[in-house]
């Protein structure tokens, strides 16, 4: 019998444990050209402001050793137009949708999530308050636990969904973070964003990116995410989306095992579009192998070395 | 509604170096080469390298149905393009393809400029075969550095096109940039003009062909993550009506009619 690897986020009924990490599949319609988006666990979309944003100069992208470094700062058409022309192609799909939203105030955060409230077709709402691509708001909110419980607070009074906070690993303690918004009414925490990075070009002596700095993302990253994980779960009782560096189906387990209940994947999709096939098979299988049944069968359960 | 795979393992024919820094690949894939068009492109997975994430787009160069061949031409600029030396006879390349929109190509003849730099030579190459088939008038400049990095000439002058070459230094053909010497050809009679080159030479030849008024498409480049429009990476302004939005590259893209382009491609 295969293995079971149905999931449940803080509420939301998944197929499996995979989702698409906020930013790195737009609104589902470029990935539904390819395949039926229903393969993943959960569909995040890419953050949304009030009202439309133009992004960042290009260029936006740079790869470093293992990873990419990027800064396209919320190019959105705003909340409004992703009601209009995007959650309608969303909702033909059976996926549960987790919106990501995003502001430049903190007050902006629960005016665009009480928006959303009403939208047929939405299991969560994400809250990136991690965004370092952003002037304001973004990693500057994320980075301060009271603020980020403030934030959370107030989006859980605008809206009835389940609210999931994304960290930011800018920081020096994210488990302060995670507590904070866990006592503020999270219902689950995504982690972890993008680091702050930057790269020059030696030759023409300016940096890589128009914006100076950005975000890394990709393989280099994942040790981090991974050690992150691992706090935060042992800190906080609500689920945890792992986020940072998943390229095949062994770093999904590896997040599971650290205590994440889903796992994203971003930057693998854009080297691959179809790899998310490839780590739910590799995930079932790794299951089957080891005669288990659940994903809780794994879940945080690494193997400590024991305390003389 | 039909999903699209664009996945294809494609074997090399040959990689072959064609100037000082740029190579010429050819690939054999059944399906491809049925589909793709000129100046859209294809997006190359570096194979065994953990440490380069993103795939590298190329526009595809000449394509042959009949032979399931397809070629790209690159520029050895970095890791991955440098990785790319490597590649022998009947290794596989693993890429996604056909990616973005291409040239329009009359279906009847025309009077036709055709105005390449650099890379941006290859792409059309494809051009020059399918005006060739509609009997098409060609006249093509080509800008380069120096004679050392002269290629592709030969290419064009198969299908009958009148050919000029532009060297920097003045060491092959005209002296100068195609920019310098494309008022003497422009007096005639075209009606249609394809560009693909550095945005240097774009952005010096767009005034001109402004100014003479006729059909250009220009192919772009632009540093890309995904290739597919997912990411946001690549993005220009373009205008659409009154109101001017941004437009992804590799999607919308990398083909743009001149007069869409808003921005600094512009001038």
């Amino acid at each position: 019998m295969k293995p079971d690897l149905t999931t449940n986020l803080c509420g939301i009924k998944m197929s499996n444990p995979v989702v698409t990490a906020s930013g790195t599949s737009g609104y589902g319609k470029e990935l539904s050209q390819f395949y039926d988006i229903g393969v993943f666990g959960a569909f995040t979309v890419k953050s949304m402001t009030i009202e439309k944003r133009e992004g960042n100069p290009t260029p936006r992208i740079a790869e470093c050793t293992g990873g990419i470094l990027n800064s396209i700062g919320i190019q959105s058409q705003g909340v409004r137009h992703f009601i209009q022309k995007d959650l309608p192609l969303l909702r033909q799909y059976k996926v549960p949708v987790i919106v990501s939203i995003a502001g430049l105030s903190v007050d902006e955060y629960p005016r665009v999530a009480t928006i959303l409230d009403q939208e047929e077709g939405i299991s969560a709402i994400e809250v990136n308050i991690s965004c370092p691509n952003l002037e304001a708001g973004g990693c500057s909110f994320g980075g301060d636990p009271e603020i980020s419980g403030r934030i959370i607070r107030a989006v859980k009074s605008a809206t009835n969904l389940p609210v999931i906070a994304k960290l930011t690993p800018n920081v020096t303690d994210i488990t302060a973070i995670a507590q904070s918004v866990e006592t503020c009414g999270a219902d689950a925490v995504a982690l972890i964003n993008t680091l702050g990075g930057m790269a020059i070009d030696i030759q023409t002596r300016k940096p890589k990116l128009a914006n100076i700095i950005g975000g890394l993302s990709g393989p280099a990253i994942k040790p981090i995410g991974i050690k992150m994980v691992w706090q935060v779960y042992q800190t906080v009782q609500i689920p945890i989306i792992g986020i940072g560096g998943v390229m095949t189906w062994e770093d999904a387990i590896e997040y599971i095992l650290a205590g994440a209940t889903a796992v994203g994947v971003g930057t693998a999709l854009f080297q691959d579009p179809w790899v998310v096939f490839d780590i739910i098979e590799g995930i079932s299988e790794y299951l089957e192998k080891n005669g288990l049944n659940r994903l809780d069968d794994i879940r945080g359960k690494i193997k400590l070395p024991e305390t003389p | 509604m039909e999903k699209i795979d664009l996945r294809h393992s494609a074997s090399v024919v040959s990689n072959i170096r064609i100037c000082t820094d740029h190579y010429r690949l050819v690939l054999q894939e059944d399906s491809l080469p049925n589909v793709i068009l000129p100046g859209q492109f294809v997006n190359i997975r570096i194979d065994n390298r953990e440490d380069l994430i993103l795939r590298r787009p190329f526009s595809v160069a000449l394509v042959k149905p009949e032979k399931s061949l397809f070629e790209i031409v690159y520029r050895v600029v970095g890791k991955g393009t440098s990785a790319m030396t490597d590649l022998q006879p009947d290794d596989v390349v693993d890429l996604l393809g056909p990616l973005g929109k291409g040239f329009r190509i009359p279906e009847k003849a025309t009077n036709c400029l055709l105005l390449g730099g650099g890379c941006g030579i290859a792409p059309l190459w494809g051009v020059a075969d399918k005006l060739y088939r509609v009997n098409s008038k060609m006249t093509v400049m080509l800008g380069f550095k120096s004679s050392a990095m002269v290629f592709g000439e030969d290419v064009f002058r198969a299908y009958d096109a009148d050919t000029f070459i532009t060297t920097d230094d003045g060491s092959y053909g005209l002296k100068g940039f195609v920019s310098e010497h494309l008022e003497k050809v422009m007096d005639q009679q075209i009606d249609r003009a394809y560009v693909c080159g550095p945005t240097p030479m774009i952005r010096a030849v767009t005034p001109i062909l402004k100014q003479a008024n006729v059909a250009c498409e220009i192919s772009l480049e632009a540093y890309m993550g995904c290739g597919f429009g997912v990411c946001l990476s690549c993005v220009i302004s373009v205008r659409n009506g009154e109101a001017i939005e941004k437009q992804r590259v590799c999607t919308e893209g990398p083909v743009f009619r001149l007069e869409d382009i808003a921005e600094d491609h512009e001038t």
